[in-house]
């Protein structure tokens, strides 16, 4: 087990530097932009003010020496500094990524706690109206896009209720209860896709299950249904699964930056709206990699918990 | 007699298996009510998208003194905050959000069909260096990725395109390498090779007609992301700018500014997007019953 772990983890170190170099040579390809952007501001510039300026951010020197220098600044956790206000960029992404991790964290309970129920009862009652409903349910959430559902949520409160959540961020252990009034709905809406194709997939992987031998001999030996979904079939069926959950975390992490941005939360996913429209590469460079990282790993962590779900799964 | 008529019986029935096999599978397909209702809703935006200019009753872009008009009989959809008719402006997206999504998605699933195609194929060292990419590529969120890129890039609706259709390579590629491999193992590649066809002939004349399927597959269900993407990317100010009539930035801005007063401004873009994106989401599920039905849902 730990060496299938290492093993992993080593086999994630050249998709990590692929990701890096992809995201690093697509900066790269703007850093005239940067130059340009920054010195827009003083008006008149003259050549030797721009090679200056390149030689200041570095930029003058050949393109695999620049990447060599970026990649060694960032195993020391350096990510370089924000062309704005010259903060590192390592500091902000963490600074942003509590609000991100707790709506994440939210939005995936939720999904998993509306999702499964819903695929289970839609595979074992399949083809009846709450099958059709359930289903419904689930390719709106697929179809329905997250800012329209915002919107729409915000102005059905205003209009009906008359009430809206303070927007706004206020950490969890100083103000729990305006922290879940405020991050309540951003998880729904964040969650109600997750579990769309969480719905899908449990319905289809149940329904596959259900047709299998041992289920046929959990029936004639008199089970009760309960018993047989819950202990014979979802077990089987999990696996799957959690495979297109851990597949969905890009799509969580993008809904992130949408809904962060209509609600005002100070996430992540804001710091890279707010990096892309000030030009900020450094920022937007740093974030993607934590992103694609994040998504690396999770799918690393998916891949472990087959063991703990199907004691028949052995890792050599 | 008898059998003379059950001969003639015989010919039409013959007649009919004579259709071409993609008229019949339209045929077969829009039997499928879910199916029919999604290839109604997409042929009607594709009448009003290519025919905006006739069918839309007022100019998109230019303002009025009618502001902030509910919806009526002369304005079905009301009027915005400049007076422009919200119904010939959903219209006339309808232009900008499909041919967004349909070009996007050609362009992203062909090539990512030649990547998967060619990494299948050939195999060897070249497909685990194109797989390496191509894993690195699917480790970014696909709303992220088109952000970066339309950073690079500026933003437009082009530059959306561009972005949206990069972002599909990735997955299309490695499904279509998967399905090259189940094909390459039959009989009909060995015995192509063996008549001396070369290489390139039995990649694009014996195994993509056999990858068709989960292609066909793709390419409805990237439709409706695509239209999701562009509108997102939009609504956030990193796709098509004003005033041109995009249903994802008709629901950023403004429409969010004024929706309290006018809340058909918010309303209408909004349900132009669902009703676009749950089309082609329907129809890539019918079509995925019908090709393939080994294939799980997403």
């Amino acid at each position: 087990m730990t060496q299938y772990i290492v093993r992993r983890l080593l086999m994630a170190v050249p998709s990590m530097l692929l990701v890096s170099l992809i995201i690093f040579s697509l900066v790269r390809l703007v850093d005239g932009d940067v130059v340009m952007a920054r010195l827009a501001e003083g008006g008149y510039v003259t050549d030797d003010q721009l090679a200056a300026m390149r030689a200041e951010l570095g930029i003058d020197r050949p393109f695999v020496t620049q990447y060599l220098d970026y990649m060694v600044h960032l195993m020391r956790g350096d990510f370089g500094k924000s062309l704005w206000d010259s903060q590192p960029v390592w500091n902000q992404i963490v600074d942003h990524m509590e609000v991100s991790l707790q709506l994440a964290v939210m939005s995936i309970l939720l999904a998993i706690v509306i999702a499964i129920p819903l695929g289970i009862i839609s595979a074992i009652r399949a083809n009846t109206p709450l099958d059709y409903g359930a289903r419904l349910f689930a390719i709106l959430g697929l179809s329905l896009p997250d800012f329209w559902i915002a919107t729409m949520l915000i102005l059905g409160l205003t209009l009906w209720v008359g009430w809206l959540p303070e927007f706004g961020y206020w950490p969890i252990w100083e103000d729990p209860a305006k922290n879940l009034e405020a991050l309540i709905f951003p998880a729904l809406i964040v969650g109600y896709r997750f579990s769309a194709t969480t719905a899908r997939m449990t319905r289809s992987s149940v329904l596959e299950v259900l047709r299998e031998d041992y289920i046929r001999t959990a029936w004639s030996k008199g089970m009760r249904e309960r018993a047989v979904v819950l202990n014979h079939a979802l077990r089987n069926a999990l696996i799957p699964v959690i495979t297109i959950m851990g597949g969905q975390i890009g799509f969580l992490l993008g809904g992130l930056v949408v809904i962060e941005t209509i609600f005002s939360l100070p996430g992540m996913g804001r710091l890279m709206f707010n990096a892309i429209n000030q030009r900020d590469y450094p920022v937007i460079q740093g974030i993607t990699l934590v992103m694609a990282s994040i998504f690396i790993l999770v799918n690393l962590l998916v891949d472990l918990t087959y063991a703990v779900i199907d004691p028949r799964i052995r890792y050599s | 007699m008898a059998t003379q008529a059950y001969s003639g019986n015989e010919l039409t029935q013959r007649d009919r298996a004579y259709r071409p096999p993609a008229l019949r599978f339209t045929i077969r397909l829009g039997k499928n009510p879910v199916a029919a209702a999604s290839l109604v809703i997409i042929f009607i935006m594709v009448i009003a998208a290519l025919f905006a200019d006739y069918v839309a009753p007022y100019d998109p872009i230019s303002v009025s003194r009618d502001t902030f008009q509910s919806p009526s009989l002369s304005h079905p959809f009301g009027t915005d905050d400049l007076g422009r008719d919200l119904f010939s402006r959903v219209i006339h997206g309808a232009r900008i959000s499909l041919f967004v999504g349909i070009v996007s998605v050609v362009l992203g699933v062909a090539g990512g069909s030649v990547v998967g195609l060619v990494s299948g194929a050939v195999g060897g060292i070249l497909d685990l260096l194109m797989q390496r990419v191509v894993d690195a590529m699917l480790a970014f969120p696909a709303i992220v990725l088109t952000m970066a890129l339309v950073s690079v890039f500026g933003a437009s609706t082009m530059s959306a395109l561009v972005a949206i259709a990069i972002v599909f390579i990735p997955g299309t590629a490695r499904v279509v390498r998967s399905a090259v491999f189940v094909v390459k193992a039959n009989m009909y590649i060995e015995a192509a090779r063996s008549m001396g066809a070369s290489e390139l002939r039995i990649m694009f004349r014996h195994i993509l007609p056999n990858v068709m399927a989960p292609i066909l597959i793709l390419v409805s269900a990237y439709l409706g992301a695509a239209i999701l993407i562009e509108a997102s990317l939009s609504f956030l100010g990193f796709g098509t700018q004003p005033p041109n009539p995009s249903w994802g930035l008709m629901l950023s801005g403004t429409g969010r500014r004024y929706m309290e007063e006018a809340p058909w401004m918010a309303i209408f873009p909004g349900l132009a997007i669902s009703l676009a994106v749950l089309a082609f989401n329907m129809l890539g599920d019918v079509l995925r019953d019908m090709l393939d039905p080994r294939l799980r849902a997403r």
